[in-house]
């Protein structure tokens, strides 16, 4: 399948997608011993992939790769900033870059700890290892999307004539990778609790349930009061 | 560009979709092939619609359509990237912008076949509403063939449907925006001035609540250009009649 691959291959270092659907080819038994066919994805995977798929094995291979998840995806947010800053420019370029990494940050430095002790307190299956892995799977959903958001952001907020449009486009960009974001932390962080008892899996549905509700608050209180096109530091 | 490619496009928008997925050899000739599509197909319909005003519009009208397509899709293809990524499906940018390119060239194909019989509509003297009217059922068809090549290229699995959703709010709303921000392509051929782009002027989604807003407003009551100030009561709606609005009154003999 990697027979074609080109110099941008070798570039980027993306391998192409697993195909769907298609039955695996069949060839002789003595032909996959001589020549076994390499499933689709061996090559190195592409960045989404890299970013949002299974770490490696070890508490300090994975502890490194969620910080390398974290890094990226603060990267990633303030591109976002970067890119509604672009409406005021200058400074404000910076400061926007600044402040949407904060939200993500705070959740992960204030929320996540204090989920992590409500849980165990319920002795739900969860360890930090877990959590913080849930942590950096979210945050980097989130930073993936506002990556992925950044260029248009930057035409609606230069382009529109007024400040309540740009404000209200970029809000909802914020608001679109944040919901991906939680979505990426509940279903990591609730894979675990779905063998635990009856009982444990009902107090952690309340304890994720109020985690969502606080994330949100905070997101959107650290967002309000830093960003500039919301009013916020000037 | 290759007639095999271009009617593979046309005819086969699964085999077409499966290649930009699948990354395929013939990747390159597709991009290729659907890159020129957009350059002629899209030109020769925005020239179309410049013809109603004749001029230096024809040459803006074939500029700006292309380029509305190219920019969209510039800055939709990584918001598509990181959608489908979170939405399970992690593919190399390269297959997300092959299918996009696919997607953008068949559609420009369709605006290709459009353009004849838009022409010669205008040319028997079509009026401004109606050519309006049928632009924008053309970019309609156009945007469905679209969609038929871009949701096969999704393949089967969970969250198909989401995730083509989410590729089409993307695609509207910057496609909105970005044509927005190139207008005016229709032009009434009594204007004097033709600028290539009109001044920073709302956005495309203030456009559009303004223009729903005004459509509720004047379809239970009739309207007059010349009636006497409304009262105070009534002030807001003079605020909120549009130039165009304005203009398509005075088009139409203020009736």
């Amino acid at each position: 399948m990697q027979a074609h691959a080109s110099y941008v291959d070798a570039l980027a270092g993306d391998a192409p997608p697993e195909p769907q659907g298609a039955p695996p080819p069949s060839q002789p038994e003595e032909a996959q011993v001589v020549a076994p066919v390499p499933p689709a994805d061996e090559g190195a995977p592409s960045f989404a992939k890299a970013l949002l798929g299974d770490g490696p094995e070890g508490v300090a291979a994975a502890l490194r790769d969620d910080a390398r998840r974290f890094a990226t995806a603060l990267a990633l947010s303030a591109l976002y900033g970067l890119s509604i800053g672009t409406r005021d420019g200058g400074l404000s370029i910076l400061k926007h870059a600044a402040a949407v990494p904060l939200a993500p940050l705070a959740v992960a430095g204030l929320g996540v700890p204090a989920l992590f002790i409500v849980l165990t307190m319920f002795d739900a299956p969860v360890d930090p290892p877990a959590a913080v892995k849930a942590a950096a799977r979210g945050a980097a959903t989130t930073g993936l999307v506002l990556g992925g958001l950044a260029p248009a952001m930057a035409l609606f907020v230069t382009t529109s004539s007024s400040r309540i449009g740009a404000a209200f486009s970029a809000g909802l960009g914020l608001l679109l990778a944040g919901i991906f974001g939680l979505r990426a932390f509940l279903g990591a962080i609730g894979t675990p609790l779905g063998r635990a008892p009856a009982g444990v899996r009902t107090m952690s549905g309340f304890a994720l349930a109020g985690f969502a509700i606080f994330a949100t608050a905070l997101s959107a209180r650290v967002w309000w009061s830093t960003l500039p096109i919301f009013g916020g530091a000037p | 560009m290759s007639a095999t490619v271009l009617a593979r496009l046309l005819r086969s928008p699964g085999d077409v979709a499966r290649a930009c997925r699948d990354d395929d050899p013939e990747v390159r000739a597709i991009a290729a092939t659907s890159l020129a599509s957009i350059a002629l197909g899209a030109a020769a319909f925005g020239g179309v619609i410049g013809s109603f005003r004749g001029g230096a519009q024809i040459l803006y009208g074939a500029a700006k359509v292309p380029l509305a397509v190219l920019a969209t899709l510039a800055l939709s293809v990584p918001a598509f990237h990181a959608l489908a990524a979170v939405l399970g499906r992690p593919w190399p940018m390269r297959s997300i912008v092959a299918l996009a390119l696919a997607s953008a060239g068949r559609s420009s194909l369709v605006l290709l076949a459009f353009a004849p019989a838009l022409w010669l509509m205008l040319d028997l003297g079509m009026g401004y509403h109606t050519a309006a009217i049928v632009a924008s059922g053309a970019y309609a068809v156009a945007g469905f063939a679209a969609l038929s090549l871009l949701v096969r290229g999704l393949g089967e699995g969970k969250g198909r449907i989401t995730t083509a959703i989410a590729f089409i709010g993307v695609f509207f709303a910057v496609g909105g925006q970005t044509a927005w921000i190139l207008r005016p392509y229709l032009v009434r051929p009594r204007a004097t001035n033709v600028p290539f782009l009109r001044d920073r002027e709302g956005s495309f989604a203030e456009s559009v609540l303004t223009s729903l807003t005004s459509a509720a407003i004047y379809s239970d009551r009739p309207y007059r250009i010349d009636a006497p100030p409304a009262p105070a009561s009534d002030a807001w709606e003079g605020r909120t009649r549009s130039r165009e609005v304005e203009e398509d009154f005075e088009e139409e003999g203020g009736q």
